[in-house]
């Protein structure tokens, strides 16, 4: 699934040349901009399904614009850089970005980058229907209709998510809620409890889970969630 | 001693008799003693008497011996010797008091009787002269020029060591010179290379696809041309970017690594699209999970796959299949990620550094490479604090199995 439109902020004309080319070809309405103020200027900056972004731009700095872009749209945002350090992966992560792909790539794996996060985002933050959580047969529904069963870990869990109404639940709450360690190496602490409930998810449907870890703060549901 | 009556002593001879004479020389302050040619004490100062711990009354007519003691007699008796022949003489003596302090003087002795046959021995004369207070100052000053000189070369030490400092320093500031450039190098070498090399590839990929577009049969062997050149240029691109991670967010070590939820599925076929198109149908991915989302680096898991598909590709067979497992460990929590190959393994005398820079098999066909590939995909399972292993692939091949674990607090 690719998006209707995507905005590729990259100043090596070339390289945005010949991707927006291949996007074309698959039927992608694709705007280049060499300076990421020129985007930030245009008529509707925000309104496009997607964005390519570089990090070393003319104008605003990549992180930024990705900060900045962040604040008004759930669009996906695929960094293609080639900028190397340990604190840039961190930074465009922490800045908002649904990937970052490492320059040198091929158009395929622009492509391909492309297709899963908009995909992802499709099916959860952007779905028509909602996962909902039934707390007296103690399930969870997903979009697809598949029903996975929740202990009661589990279910303290996405009642917290529930409560939270799509904002990030601190790590500190949702162990305290569960009663469970937020670290250590035990088995048993919150990072292991979200991983088997997600895996439990993901092998009851194809859809990509919403459960999502923001790095050292806490964990959201990114996707519509109600009480059945 | 005289007997008959001397003239110096005038008429009253009352004033020089022996008993007179010893109670005046008694009186002095002086150390002075008198002794015989007998070595017999006859006149002695209470002054005398007293360094000796004696009194007059007890030393006078006893043996200047057991006056001063056997022992200092000893050290006394060449001196009286020498002048009892008539030499005058004088040296020096100390004295240990019982409270551990020494006190010290010197001894004259002046023999008494110059017109004595000087065969025989004659009296000799004692004068004592204490030189406690001048000894003691003596050695302070040379103490303090001891101590002196001590801060002095204290000082000079000083100076070297903040002379050595200042080398060491000055070559840290070479070397933090030395790391900037490099670092610049490799940015340089991150941007202004591989960013031209990616124009390059692309420009690849779209003539490939326009002279697929025009569908001439003629076209195959400018487009398998141009297939090579991609795939020479992949390899260059791929030792690259080893090279470029071992130097810098290798470099960096655990404590830089941020892992994020990956989706695996989509990496591993990123991975794929690293491989060059004429060996990506030998890769065969078998999945054993339905997991999907996985925490790790992608970043540098992709570059660590990359590295060992390639190794495999490079190692066994043109034509064999080269299997991509991934399974899951339930205790503890990881995903496991098995390249499997059928080459001929993996030689025992490269075993011990597998995992080390610049480790290369002597079998292999790709001849680029700087051994880099294992070194950096086991400093990546390091920091994400899981492991790397080769293990035999029975009948024959090797199976690189890596295990990242799952659950982890961030």
């Amino acid at each position: 699934m690719l998006p209707r439109t995507i905005a590729l902020v990259d100043d090596d004309p070339e390289y945005s040349e010949f991707l927006a080319q291949h996007l074309r070809g698959r039927g992608v309405e694709v705007q280049l901009y060499a300076d990421s103020s020129d985007l930030l200027a245009a008529g509707s900056p925000y309104l496009y399904e997607f964005y390519v972004v570089d990090l070393m731009l003319p104008g605003v700095d990549g992180v930024e614009l990705i900060r900045i872009l962040r604040k008004r749209t759930d669009a996906g945002v695929l960094v293609v850089s080639g900028r190397l350090g340990a604190e840039v992966f961190a930074d465009v992560v922490n800045a908002g970005a649904d990937m970052y792909l490492m320059k040198p790539v091929t158009f395929e794996q622009v492509e391909l980058a492309v297709r899963a996060v908009h995909r992802r985002i499709v099916t959860t933050a952007k779905t028509a229907t909602a996962w909902k959580v039934d707390a007296v047969r103690s399930t969870l529904t997903t979009p697809d209709g598949q029903v996975v069963d929740l202990n009661a870990t589990d279910l303290s869990l996405m009642q917290c998510f529930l409560e939270a109404g799509g904002a990030v639940v601190a790590r500190d709450l949702l162990s305290e809620r569960l009663g469970i360690a937020a670290a250590g190496d035990s088995a048993n602490n919150l990072h292991a409890t979200i991983y088997r409930l997600r895996r439990r998810i993901e092998r009851a449907t194809p859809l990509a889970v919403p459960l999502q870890s923001q790095q050292r703060v806490g964990y959201v549901f990114k996707a519509p969630l109600v009480s059945a | 001693m005289p007997t008959e009556a001397n003239p110096a002593f005038g008429a009253d001879d009352g004033w020089h008799r022996p008993d007179r004479l010893s109670q005046l020389f008694s009186a002095t302050p002086l150390m002075t003693a008198y002794v015989d040619e007998a070595r017999v004490v006859r006149m002695a100062s209470r002054a005398w008497c007293e360094w000796f711990a004696s009194t007059v009354a007890e030393a006078i007519g006893k043996d200047y011996a057991s006056t001063v003691g056997a022992g200092r007699f000893e050290r006394h008796r060449r001196h009286l010797e020498l002048a009892q022949r008539g030499v005058e003489i004088s040296f020096e003596d100390e004295l240990a008091d019982g409270l551990g302090t020494t006190r010290w003087c010197r001894v004259h002795l002046a023999p008494a009787d110059s017109a004595a046959d000087a065969a025989a021995p004659c009296g000799v004369m004692i004068v004592m002269i204490e030189f406690t207070g001048e000894r003691v100052r003596s050695e302070l000053i040379v103490r303090q020029r001891e101590q002196l000189f001590e801060q002095l070369r204290e000082q000079q030490r000083s100076e070297q060591v903040q002379a050595e400092l200042e080398k060491t320093r000055t070559l840290l500031d070479w070397r933090t010179t030395m790391l900037t450039e490099r670092n610049e190098m490799l940015h340089l070498l991150s941007h202004e290379i591989r960013q031209p090399l990616n124009n390059a590839s692309a420009a690849m990929q779209a003539t490939m696809k326009a002279i697929e577009d025009l569908h001439i049969a003629e076209s195959t062997p400018a487009s398998s041309a141009l297939a090579r050149a991609e795939n020479v240029l992949g390899q260059v691109i791929g030792t690259l970017d080893n090279t470029l991670a071992a130097g810098t967010i290798l470099a960096f070590g655990e404590a830089a690594l941020e892992t994020s939820d990956t989706d695996l599925p989509v990496l591993i076929r990123l991975v794929l699209a690293d491989i060059a198109a004429d060996a990506r149908h030998r890769i065969v991915l078998q999945f054993g999970t339905d997991t999907r989302t996985v925490r790790l680096h992608p970043t540098l898991m992709r570059l660590t796959l990359r590295n060992l598909l390639n190794n495999a590709l490079a190692y066994s067979p043109g034509d064999s299949p080269i299997h991509l497992k991934v399974s899951e460990l339930e205790d503890p929590l990881a995903i496991v990620i098995d390249v499997v190959d059928s080459g001929s393994g993996i030689p025992d005398e490269l075993r011990p550094r597998l995992f080390e820079k610049g480790a290369r098999g002597a079998n292999s066909r790709m001849r680029s490479g700087a051994g880099l590939g294992l070194f950096i995909a086991h400093s990546v399972m390091k920091m994400h604090r899981g492991s790397i292993e080769a293990l035999p692939n029975a009948p024959q091949g090797t199976i690189v199995r890596v295990t990242l674990p799952q659950g982890l607090a961030d």
